[in-house]
């Protein structure tokens, strides 16, 4: 049951999408090509972060710092069964999006994707979005400055929502 | 904040490095490393370049305001003191339909031109909070790049997932509303006792 709903919505998305462009009888294939044009540069602008954090992460690996701060919060997260390796992750989500996309990324092709860290990587790297981001664009924009609060709330919401993605698994 | 990170974590793992003897293992890391990052690119961008498409498309035709729509009921059950101003309903209702369907480029924009019009009906803070957590718990409905991703790297059915992710991001939301509506109320009764004292 919950395999269908999952394969089902992003068909029906598309199915949905396609029927209403041609009810609203816009140039469907131009508007189609614009989209994935932004598409390649997106994927260009995100490129140089890629490699940046890709390789800081394997260089954190092969150093041996990551079996240093594995043993550092073994007491924490295993309290909670959770997965030492997804720690760079969680500590990365909340910062940046793109960053975390790339640890994703590392962790997804290092364990496999049906793996109990995959999974709970994915669940983690998709249940938020970057915090620091979303504060300092939205409150930039209007220029409020008291920003402590909405950080604080959402980091432990963020925390909580990490024990629930380890318990879930 | 980023640049911060990134310098430590390749400063200690270089410390690190040197302390345990594992300095060619490093440098093979960092030609290893940059390869594979091209190498996931590669891999992913396809289907990224197919979704955007796809994607703008239902901003052309106009999909995400009929979606929108639909919400608004939902929205003026959480945002009370907005129900009568649909001049902040509307751009958050399409605010939080780009989320849904991961269009994080229509998503901004709105989202900033409903905090200016917050700002402008005289911001309740509680409100702005609840608004922001929305954007960040980020409740989406077909997350393409993490499907994508997980199907390149062996899933079988990598939509298998999409519903615990989604009970991820309520758990998040709910308890980040929770935490604001609770914290939110404390302070008002503050408030409400320091004029009290003041006068």
């Amino acid at each position: 049951m919950f395999e269908n709903v999952g394969t089902l919505v992003p068909i029906m998305l598309i199915f949905l999408i396609l029927i209403f462009a041609f009810k609203n009888k816009i140039n469907i294939f131009s508007s189609f090509l614009n989209g994935a044009s932004e598409g390649l540069s997106c994927i260009i602008s995100i490129l140089p972060i890629m490699v940046a954090l890709v390789t800081s992460v394997e260089m954190m690996k092969s150093s041996g710092l990551v079996n240093i701060m594995t043993n550092l919060f073994s007491p924490i997260t295993s309290t909670f069964n959770f997965p030492p390796e997804c720690i760079p992750l969680v500590i990365m989500k909340p910062i940046s999006g793109s960053g975390s996309n790339a640890i994703l990324y590392s962790l997804l092709q290092k364990y496999g994707s049906e793996s109990r860290i995959g999974e709970i990587a994915s669940m983690i790297s998709c249940s938020s979005e970057a915090i620091i981001y979303i504060v300092s664009t939205y409150c930039g924009a209007v220029r409020i400055k008291d920003t402590k609060k909405i950080i604080v709330y959402s980091t432990i919401s963020f925390i909580f929502s990490v024990v629930c993605a380890s318990f879930i698994c | 904040m980023i640049g911060i990170i990134w310098a430590f974590m390749i400063i200690s793992s270089i410390t690190c490095a040197l302390f345990s003897n594992c300095a060619n293992d490093l440098c093979n890391a960092i030609i290893e490393g940059s390869k594979q990052s091209i190498n996931i690119m590669i891999i992913i961008s396809g289907s990224i370049i197919f979704w955007s498409g796809i994607m703008k498309i239902a901003q052309d035709s106009k999909f995400t305001k009929f979606v929108s729509r639909l919400f608004s009921p939902i929205l003026k059950i959480l945002f009370k003191d907005y129900v009568d101003k649909p001049d902040i309903i509307e751009p958050m209702c399409i605010n939080i339909v780009s989320n849904l369907l991961s269009l994080s480029n229509a998503a901004t924009p709105s989202g900033i031109e409903t905090m200016k019009k917050m700002k402008k009906h005289g911001l309740i803070e509680s409100n702005m909070m609840k608004f922001l957590l929305i954007n960040i718990s980020c409740v989406q409905l077909s997350p393409n790049f993490l499907i994508i991703s997980r199907k390149q790297f062996g899933a079988q059915n990598p939509y298998e997932i999409l519903p615990k992710i989604w009970l991820c991001s309520l758990v998040y939301l709910l308890i980040g509303i929770f935490l604001i509506n609770v914290f939110s109320k404390k302070s008002k009764k503050e408030r409400i006792l320091k004029t009290c004292l003041k006068t």
